[in-house]
C-alpha cells in the first residue's frame, strides 16, 4: 500500500470564518462531531475541498484543535469511566486547567466553538473552569463574569438573601 | 409553584452592556450553572438577577440542609441573621411559607438546638419552645411531596407529630436519626412503619436518654437494604450491659423474618449475643458489605464477658455474597470464616490512629457529643498481644486472600502486618485485580516494588502504611519530602508505573502522580554508574505533587480508613 496516498487522506482543510484555511490530521478534527458527520457525508471522496466552519475564527480554531490534537487518543466517554469518578464533577486534569488559562472572552469563545462543533468533552471541560470561576464569588463578580444586569429592587435582593441565608451558613 | 424550566418565560436577559464582551446563550449558561455543587454558590447565582434565580432556584432547594447552633455565631461582628432571625428560623420560615417545598428531595436539620426550660419536662410536659420546633417542623414537611431523604440530626429528637408526616411521604426512602444523649426523661414513641425506605442510620444510641422504638419499623421495612446503627461508646467503655438487641430486632426475630439487607454498618454495640434463633434476623445471602467498628472481637477486659458471647455464637450461616468488610479488628474467627466462601473485592483494616477524640466514661456527659467519635482506648479490640500470634495472622489472612478471595480490587491491610517483599509479591500475584493496596513494608523495596507493581496492572493508589512509633515511621520521618520525591520520581517513571495516581508514605504524605518529564539531553553516564544519584538525577522523572488527605479522601484506602463514624453510605 502506498503510504502517501494513506497520508494524504489522514489530512483535511477546514476554513474558518475569517477566510483562513488549517490543514489538520483527519483523526483530530474528528473529534469534533460536526465535522466527523460531514467527513462521513462526503463518502470520503472529496476531502481536498476545505470544510468551511463559518462560526468560529482562525485564533479560536487553532485553539480548539490544540485542544484536540492533545486529546486525539481519548477513549470514547463512558459512563464507568473509570474508579476515580466519584471525585468532584467540577475537577480538570491538570493539561485542561493550564489549557483553559486563557482570558475570559477566549473561553467564552471556546465554550462557544466545541457547542458548535459538537465536542462534547471539551464543552464539558470550559463549562467546569467557568463554574470554578464562580465559585466562592459575590453576586456582583458573578454578575460582571456573565454580563448580566441586578434587575432585582434592593427589597427584594435583601429578601432572597434572607431566604437563603441557610445555604451559605458553614 | 414555578414549573421546573419557567426561565423560558422568564423575563429575558438584560443586554444593556451588550457589546461589551462574548455572551453565551441560556442553555450554555444552564451547563455551566449545573457544574456547581455547592448550595452556597447556588444562593449567591439566585441573588444575581431574575434570569439566574429561575435557572438555580430549583437546584439549591433539591438538597436542604438547616444547621441550628448553641451560640450566637458572629460574621463580621454582627451576629448571623442580624435583623431578622437565624439562617435556621429564616429558612423553615421560607419552607413553610414559599413554594420551594416542591424541589425538595433532601431535607436535613443538623446541629444543636437550645432547648429552654428543661424543668418542664420534670413537670411532666414538654416545654414550649421544644413543642414549636416540632409543629414548624411538622408544617414544612407537610409541604414537601417529593421528600426522598429526610435527617433528623439536631440534638433533641423528633416527636410523634413529626414521624406522622413521614408516614405520608410514599417516597421516603433515607431517614438518618441522631438520637439525645441527655438523660433528661421525655416522652418516646414508636417509629412507625415506613415501608418505602431503603436505609436507616440511627446514631448516638444510648438505651437510658429515652430513644425511640425502631422495632417495628425494621420488620416493616421490606425493602430496606442499608442499615447503620451507632452506639454511644459509654457503655463500651463502662462495661455497662444495658443494650438489648431485642428492643431492636425483637419483632423481626418472632415474626421469623429475615431482612435482606445488602450493607450493615455498627459502631460501639456491646450486647449479649443472643444465640442461634437470632442468626437468622439477616439473611445471610443478601448481604454483601459490612462495617464493624469497635465492636465485638476484642483483647478488652472490659468488654471481655459480652464479647466472648459473639465468639462463641460465632456465625454458622457464611454471607457467601460477601464483597467488602471493614473493621478495626482482626481474628481468627474471621480468617476462617473467609476461608469459607470466596469473592471478597473490598477489605480495609482500619487503623485506630485517627480516632480523635476520646470521650469520658464519665456517666451521659451533660453537653451533647457533637463528634459522634469511636474512642480510643489501649485495650479496645486490640490486636493479639504477642507478636507470634500477629504474625501468624497475619500470613492466615494473607493466605486466605490468596486461595479464596483472588477477586480483590481495593486491600487495605493493617499496619501491624510488616509484609516481606516476597509476601507481597506472592499477594499481587494472586490478585491481579488490586486497584487500591495499603501495606506495611520493611524499608520502601523500590526495587522489588517494579515486579510487584507489573503484577497488579489496574493499580492506581498505593499506600506503603507505617504505624506512628515504628521504625518505618520514624525512618519516614526523618527524611526530607524533598529526599522521598527524589527516591519516587526517579523510580515511578517506569512504564510499570505507568497507572499509578496516588502514592501514600505513612500518615502524612501523600503524592500525586504527573506525567514523566524527560531529561533534556541525554548527559554521559559513566559505565558502571547507572545507578548513581547523579546518573538519576539526569535521567527520567515522575512528575509529583504533594496533596493533602482531603484530595484523597474519594480513595476508599484513605477515605475509609478512619473509625469516625459517618452519617452517609459511601
Amino acid at each position: 500500500m502506498a503510504s502517501a496516498s494513506t497520508d494524504a487522506a489522514k489530512v483535511i482543510k477546514v476554513t474558518t470564518s475569517d477566510g483562513i484555511d488549517i490543514t489538520v490530521d483527519r483523526q483530530v478534527a474528528e473529534r469534533s462531531i460536526l465535522i466527523k458527520n460531514l467527513l462521513e457525508d462526503l463518502g470520503g471522496e472529496s476531502t481536498d475541498e476545505p470544510i468551511p466552519i463559518p462560526n468560529v475564527n482562525e485564533a479560536v480554531m487553532k485553539k480548539v484543535l490544540e485542544w484536540c490534537e492533545h486529546h486525539k487518543a481519548d477513549p470514547p466517554a463512558s459512563q464507568d469511566d473509570d474508579s476515580d469518578s466519584r471525585k468532584k464533577s467540577t475537577d480538570i486534569e491538570e493539561w485542561d486547567q493550564k489549557f483553559m488559562q486563557v482570558d475570559q472572552e477566549m473561553l467564552f469563545e471556546i465554550i462557544l466553538a466545541a457547542n458548535y462543533l459538537d465536542i462534547k468533552a471539551l464543552l464539558d471541560v470550559g463549562c467546569k473552569t467557568v463554574a470554578n470561576m464562580i465559585k466562592g464569588k459575590s453576586p456582583d463578580e458573578i454578575r460582571k463574569t456573565f454580563n448580566i444586569q441586578n434587575d432585582f429592587t434592593p427589597e427584594e435582593e435583601d429578601q432572597i438573601r434572607r431566604e437563603n441565608e441557610w445555604a451559605e451558613d458553614r | 409553584m414555578a414549573p421546573h424550566h419557567s426561565w423560558f418565560t422568564s423575563p429575558a436577559r438584560s443586554h444593556a452592556n451588550a457589546g461589551q464582551g462574548t455572551e453565551l446563550p441560556l442553555h450554555l449558561i444552564q451547563l455551566i450553572l449545573d457544574h456547581l455543587d455547592n448550595v452556597a454558590d447556588l444562593a449567591r447565582c439566585t441573588r444575581t438577577s431574575r434570569l439566574f434565580y429561575y435557572m438555580t432556584l430549583p437546584r439549591l432547594y433539591e438538597h436542604v440542609t438547616l444547621r441550628s447552633y448553641a451560640d450566637i455565631r458572629y460574621v463580621n461582628g454582627r451576629p448571623e441573621g442580624y435583623g431578622g432571625g437565624t439562617p435556621f428560623a429564616m429558612g423553615l420560615n421560607t419552607l413553610v411559607s414559599r413554594s420551594y417545598t416542591d424541589y425538595m428531595h433532601t431535607f436535613r436539620v443538623v446541629g444543636d438546638w437550645r432547648e429552654h426550660d428543661t424543668d418542664d419536662y420534670s413537670r411532666g410536659r414538654v416545654p414550649d419552645n421544644s413543642m414549636m420546633l416540632q409543629v414548624a417542623m411538622r408544617a414544612a414537611l407537610d409541604r414537601m411531596k417529593e421528600l426522598r431523604h429526610f435527617a433528623w440530626e439536631l440534638n433533641t429528637k423528633p416527636m410523634q407529630t413529626i414521624y406522622q408526616s413521614l408516614m405520608t411521604k410514599a417516597h421516603l426512602s433515607t431517614l438518618t436519626l441522631r438520637c439525645q444523649t441527655k438523660r433528661i426523661p421525655r416522652p418516646t414513641t414508636m417509629i412507625p412503619p415506613l415501608p418505602a425506605l431503603t436505609t436507616l442510620v440511627v446514631y448516638d444510641i444510648d438505651p437510658l436518654c429515652y430513644p425511640d422504638d425502631i422495632s417495628v419499623l425494621l420488620l416493616a421495612a421490606k425493602q430496606l437494604e442499608n442499615l447503620k446503627l451507632h452506639w454511644s461508646p459509654r457503655m463500651r467503655d463502662s462495661g455497662e450491659e444495658s443494650v438489648n438487641l431485642l428492643n431492636y430486632f425483637g419483632r423481626v426475630v418472632s415474626a421469623k423474618y429475615s431482612m435482606r439487607l445488602k450493607r450493615i454498618a455498627l459502631y460501639n454495640l456491646y450486647a449479649r449475643n443472643l444465640g442461634h434463633e437470632f442468626e437468622n434476623t439477616i439473611d445471610s445471602g443478601t448481604l454483601s458489605e459490612v462495617t464493624m467498628m469497635n465492636s465485638m472481637g476484642s483483647s478488652d477486659p472490659m468488654t471481655i464477658f459480652l464479647d466472648e458471647t459473639w465468639r462463641l455464637h460465632g456465625p454458622r450461616k457464611i454471607p457467601q455474597n460477601l464483597k467488602m468488610t471493614r473493621s478495626d479488628f482482626y481474628a481468627k474467627e474471621q480468617v476462617d470464616m473467609f476461608a469459607r466462601f470466596s469473592g471478597l473485592e473490598r477489605v480495609y483494616f482500619v487503623a485506630k490512629k485517627r480516632s480523635s477524640k476520646t470521650s469520658s466514661a464519665a456517666a451521659t456527659p451533660a453537653s451533647p457529643s457533637t463528634s459522634a467519635a469511636t474512642p480510643t482506648t489501649p485495650y479496645t479490640n486490640g490486636p493479639p498481644t504477642t507478636e507470634q500470634e500477629c504474625r501468624t495472622l497475619a500470613s492466615d489472612y494473607l493466605a486466605v486472600f490468596q486461595s479464596n478471595h483472588r477477586t480483590l480490587k481495593h486491600l487495605l491491610l493493617s499496619d501491624h502486618w510488616t509484609l516481606s517483599d516476597e509476601a507481597l509479591f506472592k499477594l499481587c500475584q494472586s490478585c491481579p485485580d488490586l486497584e487500591q493496596l495499603g501495606f506495611s513494608c520493611g524499608v520502601p523495596p523500590l526495587d522489588s516494588l517494579r515486579q510487584i507493581i507489573a503484577l497488579v496492572p489496574k493499580l492506581w493508589a498505593m499506600r506503603i502504611l507505617a504505624r506512628p512509633g515504628s521504625d518505618m515511621a520514624s525512618q519516614l520521618n526523618s527524611m526530607d519530602t524533598d529526599m522521598h520525591v527524589f527516591a519516587l520520581a526517579t523510580e515511578l517513571w517506569k512504564p510499570e508505573y505507568r497507572n499509578l495516581k496516588y502514592v501514600g508514605l505513612g500518615d502524612k504524605v501523600v503524592f500525586r502522580l504527573g506525567g514523566v518529564v524527560m531529561p533534556k539531553k541525554t548527559a554521559e553516564v559513566p559505565q558502571g554508574q547507572e545507578n548513581s544519584m547523579n546518573a538519576r538525577r539526569m535521567g527520567p522523572m515522575r512528575r509529583l505533587v504533594r496533596v493533602g488527605w482531603e484530595e484523597v479522601r474519594h480513595v476508599e484506602i484513605w477515605g475509609l480508613d478512619s473509625t469516625e463514624f459517618e452519617a452517609g453510605f459511601p
